[in-house]
């Protein structure tokens, strides 16, 4: 039976084994799991399961184009996560998946691209980066912004690197704090969008972080004359059967799981100002 | 230099008059190699910078220890508020992140202009107050650990 018709399927996690584990920060480590990610849109994610501890909602974080493994970068914010990253290679999880809506690659090519990360945030887009990168003439410009707290803290470091090596790609990356001997960009990411070098009416935003950072970052990108309806950020909410079914991850009339995690900012933007307990 | 003036986004959308005005406080461009100090914490504020490239470092140096970056800003921006209050001297140091150039108004010409004809003063401080409100949110969302589990 179709996998994706099937329920227990959808339910039932196959079991992968952890190939390598490489460490990004202190408490965030990059999964490499044998098997392949079925086809995943940048932006999915997948349900990794912790035998005998949980599961979790974590974004495909590798290459779109790979068939043989899938790439999932975990930082330690509970238990579930904390099992998964102390995971070594040769252990076993749980997954299933892709699940979830992906960024509009599609909808983005023939005009410019802004890709803003905050934190974590950058593991959802950094499949974004490696599918634009293996079809670069698609996209006139295109800018990564990367925020982080501190240097420390900052995701794929070595690939930033490469990045920003480019000369068909803009990178900038900033800190909130000049820690560890810094000597680049202080202060949030959003401050570095009104400088942008687009044409905005031509651009489409993919922006990922804290809520808090996501809706800043669209203020500034609207501000900057982007059309609202060309901004898409990720949602996130505790997400448990994810196929929209159990209601946990609900925001307003939304499904993060089901619905999201990718939505254009226009459907969430009244729900991001809303307090939550 | 006019050109260069009108572009900047302090002065974007000046009507001609007050561009005029503010063309009078210009004292000309400065271009700073990386590493150059500009501005002192203490000393005379009597210049106000709009970058129109590079990026500069407003930092602070703690006693006995090395100085401390704190925000990072860039072509388009506006380096230095000191001289629109009492007592007129720079807060914090500045110095060149990468090579970076700008366009110098003399500050006490400025603040003439603005006494001497309201709706230059007006039009300019709004500006002014706009890019202020812009630092000013990017510091407080910089200070509430953004990025921290609980963000």
């Amino acid at each position: 039976m179709d996998r994706a018709r099937d329920p227990v399927a959808l339910f039932a996690p196959e079991t992968r084994e952890v190939l390598a584990v490489r460490r990004e920060t202190a408490d965030t480590v990059t999964l490499t799991l044998a098997g392949g990610g079925r086809g995943f849109v940048p932006g999915q994610f997948a349900m990794v399961y912790a035998f005998g501890v949980g599961e979790s909602a974590i974004s495909l974080s590798g290459d779109p184009y790979r068939s043989d493994v899938v790439e999932h970068t975990v930082r330690n914010v509970g238990a579930v996560t904390a099992a998964i990253g102390a995971l070594k290679p040769g252990g076993v999880v749980g997954w299933r998946g892709p699940f979830g809506t992906g960024w509009p690659l599609v909808r983005a090519r023939g005009g410019d691209l802004v890709i803003v990360a905050g934190g974590i945030g950058l593991a959802p887009l950094r499949p974004v980066i490696l599918a634009v990168m293996a079809d670069r003439g698609a996209y006139r410009r295109v800018a990564l912004l990367v925020g982080a707290r501190r240097k420390s803290e900052l995701l794929y470091t070595e690939q930033l690197a490469e990045w920003r090596a480019r000369f068909d790609l803009e990178v900038e990356v900033t800190v909130d704090a000049a820690t560890d001997n810094w000597r680049g960009s202080v202060g949030v990411v959003t401050r570095l969008i009104p400088l942008l070098d687009v044409e905005p009416s031509r651009t489409t935003a993919m922006v990922c972080g804290p809520e808090v950072m996501m809706r800043f970052s669209a203020k500034e990108l609207l501000r900057l004359g982007v059309p609202s309806r060309n901004v898409f950020v990720s949602v996130e909410r505790n997400m448990k059967c994810a196929v929209g079914l159990c209601g946990h991850c609900q925001i307003g009339p939304l499904f993060a799981c089901h619905d999201g995690a990718v939505v254009p900012y226009d459907r969430v933007a009244g729900l991001m100002e809303v307090r939550e307990a | 230099m006019s050109e260069k003036l009108r572009s900047h986004r302090v002065a974007r959308d000046f009507d001609s008059a007050s561009l005029a005005v503010l063309e009078s406080c210009s004292l000309g461009e400065v271009a700073w190699k990386k590493g150059e100090c500009i501005l002192t914490s203490g000393d005379e504020a009597t210049r106000c910078y709009l970058l129109t490239s590079g990026d500069v470092f407003i930092q602070t140096t703690p006693p006995g220890r090395s100085p401390t970056l704190l925000q990072t800003i860039r072509g388009g921006d506006v380096l230095g508020w000191s001289w629109v209050i009492p007592p007129y001297r720079w807060a914090f140091d500045a110095c060149a992140a990468t090579d970076a150039t700008a366009i110098v108004l003399d500050a006490a010409k400025l603040l003439a202009a603005s006494e001497a004809d309201p709706r230059f003063g007006y039009t300019l401080m709004k500006r002014l107050f706009t890019l202020l409100t812009d630092r000013l949110q990017a510091t407080r969302l910089q200070l509430m650990d953004l990025y921290g589990p609980r963000a």
